[in-house]
């Protein structure tokens, strides 16, 4: 058996059999909030069906913030199956889950290489298969979060399909499709649109500007609009938009978490609390055009940019600036930088120190929580610094990659010979 | 013919009476709650004496005050009146403490008492003001006696007294015509139910001769030209730490507890020449009530007569139906109701903006039904 294969057995058996055989690891896990927010949390997932079975209004409670299709068609496993086979069939769920998104990974991989192959018309080979495969697989954080069955899962599905239809199957519109029911999953992915449309741009040679932008954007907008109309069909109210995007546009339920967000609104003045939202919502949506920019593979130019790495880079900013951020969202990010292996990891200079920095930032996160909140010796200065350096370790990703694709493009475009590439001192670019 | 419907009445009692214990008839309620018609218990003690060596008058006080307040009396009905520092006095060998006892068992300054009114705060100007609530408007609450005629008060003073006269502060004196007086002012005030009035002083009994406002029962610690006198002194201490007569109060007192049953003459009872070496004496004529049938926590304690209805318990049974029984309709919402210039909306508890109800089947349904119209979009989006 291939060693992808067993990577593929072994990583789903993980997912499968440690929640079968011991349940209680999913709720003990859906309530460490690094792991799961109340957005995304699978404890209000079950109180939805709870109250869907009772014909209770969903979002009466302000504990359920996941958009009522998820919850209304999940809650068909939950019901019509009598209690053990339920968790069952949801471990299962999660586990086809981080399988298929592991397959389509494989071949982002390979499309990759075989895009940079052809532009920069060198051989380039990533890591092998069974490699990718166990970065995504064995990830522990993208473990614990799939053991928590989060529901952000459901968002790195639809966001690794919306980029398998786009590159693989050539296809803009079922990639916007998938888009749009990841961003209708957690509002989060919307600012993808434009990373993914540029990578659409410069990866579909054949098709022109108006075609890829306008039907994209329509088809997006249709999406979510057929969406939002399906779910006010299905609860009779526009409720549904309060609690699940309103909660984390305007940061309405301030509990500890991972992020930046949720101390500044603890300790602020309320004066300035509509400033900050404002602040924090730019600063989400800011970065996402200059990113795509500075990375766009401009055709007139040598083959410089990578739109790839445009929506990559694009969604760890987002997981940085994101209002209720797991490690989940970093993970995922992280699983999708070994695809990067041959253009831009040659020239990262300090990958020792921010996986440090990771580390650091795991081990200490829970103890100050304990601390601050258990033990009662702590504050939440404690935790909230350990969030800071999490956002900092999101930062040196960015900088990182950033400086090495440029200095790689500078290599490029200067056609730099190999032997002076590592006396090469950049200083501007 | 007359003793047909009598008799019928009388079963109709008796079978209200053996069958349901919670089923009451309006007139037993009315025999509960008429017995003693107070609804709050207040308690005021004052202790007049200045001085290391008047040590008992505090240590009596507060043993009283720790005896109110086992008996269910809250801090914010009780008024003490503390006029000197003991517990931190300089000479005091055990700072921060008061005991009653040679034995020290019991701290009673402990950590969890309020006093209202403190050192030269304790004068006679205040005291009269106290009982009759004449104070300036910013006088705080906390140090009010804010009684209603619902209200069963019992007022203890100890200190050093005479014949008529109640020393305060070593400074001034307060006489029996003032405190009847003020009782009167009360009475007029409806501020009173009951006054239990006890005094523990020399010449005790001669402070509630003068009074003359009904419902009070007052007891005095001695007669006229007698002394009380203090129980025992504390070596370790060097003071009388408790006097006789409050000694044997709280004798019997320790005894009683929040449902204890105990009536007042057994308290009175406890007075004899040979406990308290003088002649307590007990004024009953403006009480109305027998003492033999008077609780001792009508005074000492907060204990309410609690009548229990036959009410439906079911919240939700209540929520969703009306008086009647009839199911009410839900998500009621009141119109707006516009009285000139003001406008008062009732709005009902769950204005929850849904348009309709819908059952959980047709919502699975409706979700059903866009994963069709979302895969059906999927599978024609099929780009060349």
């Amino acid at each position: 058996m291939s060693k992808l294969k067993q990577v593929l057995i072994l990583g789903g058996l993980v997912r499968f059999v440690i929640p079968t055989v011991l349940p209680q690891i999913v709720s003990i896990l859906s309530s460490i909030n690094e792991i799961s927010t109340p957005v995304n949390s699978f404890k209000s997932l079950q109180e939805a069906f709870y109250y869907l079975r009772h014909n209770i209004n969903l979002y009466d409670g302000g504990v359920n913030h996941n958009p009522p299709l998820l919850v209304v068609l999940l809650s068909l496993f939950d019901d019509f199956l009598p209690q053990p086979l339920s968790a069952i069939a949801f471990n299962l769920i999660y586990t086809l889950i981080d399988l298929y998104i592991t397959t389509i990974l494989l071949k982002l991989n390979k499309w990759y290489n075989e895009h940079n192959s052809k532009r920069l018309k060198k051989e380039l080979t990533g890591f092998n298969d069974d490699l990718i495969a166990s970065f995504y697989l064995f990830n522990p954080l993208i473990i614990l979060t799939n053991l928590s069955h989060s529901t952000s899962v459901f968002t790195f599905l639809f966001i690794t399909e919306s980029l398998n239809q786009l590159l693989i199957r050539k296809n803009v519109w079922r990639s916007m499709i998938a888009l749009g029911l990841a961003t209708y999953l957690s509002f989060s992915p919307v600012f993808l649109v434009f990373p993914i449309l540029a990578l659409a741009k410069t990866a579909l040679f054949k098709k022109d500007a108006k075609e890829i932008y306008f039907e994209g954007g329509a088809i997006f907008i249709s999406t979510l609009g057929l969406l939002f109309l399906c779910s006010f069909a299905t609860t009779a109210s526009f409720q549904f938009l309060d609690s699940c995007y309103g909660t984390i546009i305007m940061f309405n339920k301030i509990s500890p978490n991972l992020g930046l967000w949720w101390y500044i609104f603890t300790e602020m003045f309320q004066f300035f609390t509509p400033f900050y939202i404002g602040i924090f919502n730019l600063y989400s949506s800011i970065f996402i055009l200059p990113l795509t920019l500075r990375l766009y593979e401009f055709k007139t130019t040598a083959p410089v940019g990578d739109s790839f790495l445009a929506v990559v880079l694009s969604y760890i900013w987002i997981s940085f600036t994101k209002s209720y951020p797991t490690v989940g969202d970093l993970a995922f990010g992280l699983s999708l930088l070994p695809i990067f292996k041959a253009t831009v990891f040659p020239y990262c200079k300090f990958t020792f120190i921010y996986g440090l920095t990771l580390l650091v930032c795991l081990f200490l996160s829970p103890i100050f929580y304990y601390c601050w909140i258990v033990l009662g010796n702590g504050n939440s200065n404690f935790f909230y610094s350990i969030n800071l350096i999490w956002g900092a370790v999101h930062i040196f990703i960015i900088m990182d990659l950033l400086w090495g694709k440029l200095t790689y493009d500078y290599i490029v475009e200067n056609k730099i010979p190999e032997g002076d590439r590592e006396k090469l001192r950049l200083t501007q670019i | 013919m007359l003793v047909i419907p009598v008799v019928i009445y009388i079963l109709s009692l008796l079978t209200a009476i053996i069958a349901d214990p919670n089923v009451v008839t309006t007139d037993e309620a009315e025999t509960i709650i008429s017995e003693s018609r107070h609804t709050n218990n207040w308690a005021v003690l004052v202790s007049t004496s200045r001085f290391w060596f008047n040590y008992r008058h505090m240590a009596n006080v507060l043993s009283l005050y720790r005896t109110v307040k086992r008996l269910g009396i809250p801090d914010s009905q009780i008024i003490l009146m503390l006029s000197d520092d003991i517990a931190c006095n300089a000479r005091n060998a055990f700072p921060g403490t008061v005991f009653n006892n040679m034995d020290q068992a019991l701290d009673l300054y402990g950590d969890s008492i309020e006093v209202d009114y403190r050192g030269y705060e304790v004068t006679v100007e205040n005291f009269i003001r106290l009982l009759t609530d004449r104070w300036d408007p910013d006088h705080p609450r906390s140090k009010r006696l804010l009684t209603d005629e619902n209200s069963n008060i019992f007022i203890y003073l100890t200190g050093h007294g005479g014949n008529e006269f109640l020393k305060f502060q070593d400074a001034e004196e307060i006489g029996s015509y003032d405190i009847a007086d003020a009782f009167e002012q009360m009475h007029e005030k409806k501020r009173y139910n009951e006054i239990f009035f006890m005094i523990d002083t020399c010449q005790a009994n001669t402070m509630y001769e003068r009074f003359y406002s009904p419902n009070i029962l007052a007891v005095g610690s001695s007669r006229l030209d007698e002394s009380s006198y203090s129980h025992h002194s504390d070596m370790d201490i060097g003071v009388a730490v408790i006097d006789r007569f409050t000694y044997y109060t709280l004798d019997f007192l320790e005894k009683v507890d929040k449902d204890s049953k105990q009536t007042m003459d057994k308290l009175f009872d406890v007075y004899t020449y040979q406990n308290v070496h003088s002649n307590p004496g007990i004024r009953t004529d403006l009480f109305k009530r027998d003492v033999s049938k008077v609780l001792i926590t009508d005074f000492l304690g907060n204990v309410q007569n609690v009548v229990v209805d036959d009410v439906e318990k079911d919240i939700l049974y209540n929520a969703n139906h009306d008086e009647k029984g009839e199911v009410l309709a839900q998500n009621e919402s009141k119109p707006i109701v516009s009285y000139s210039t003001i406008q008062i909306s009732f709005d009902s508890e769950d204005d929850s903006h849904v348009l309709t109800e819908l059952s959980p089947e047709f919502q699975r349904l409706a979700g059903l039904l866009t994963l069709l119209f979302v895969l059906a979009l999927w599978l024609t989006a099929k780009q060349a």
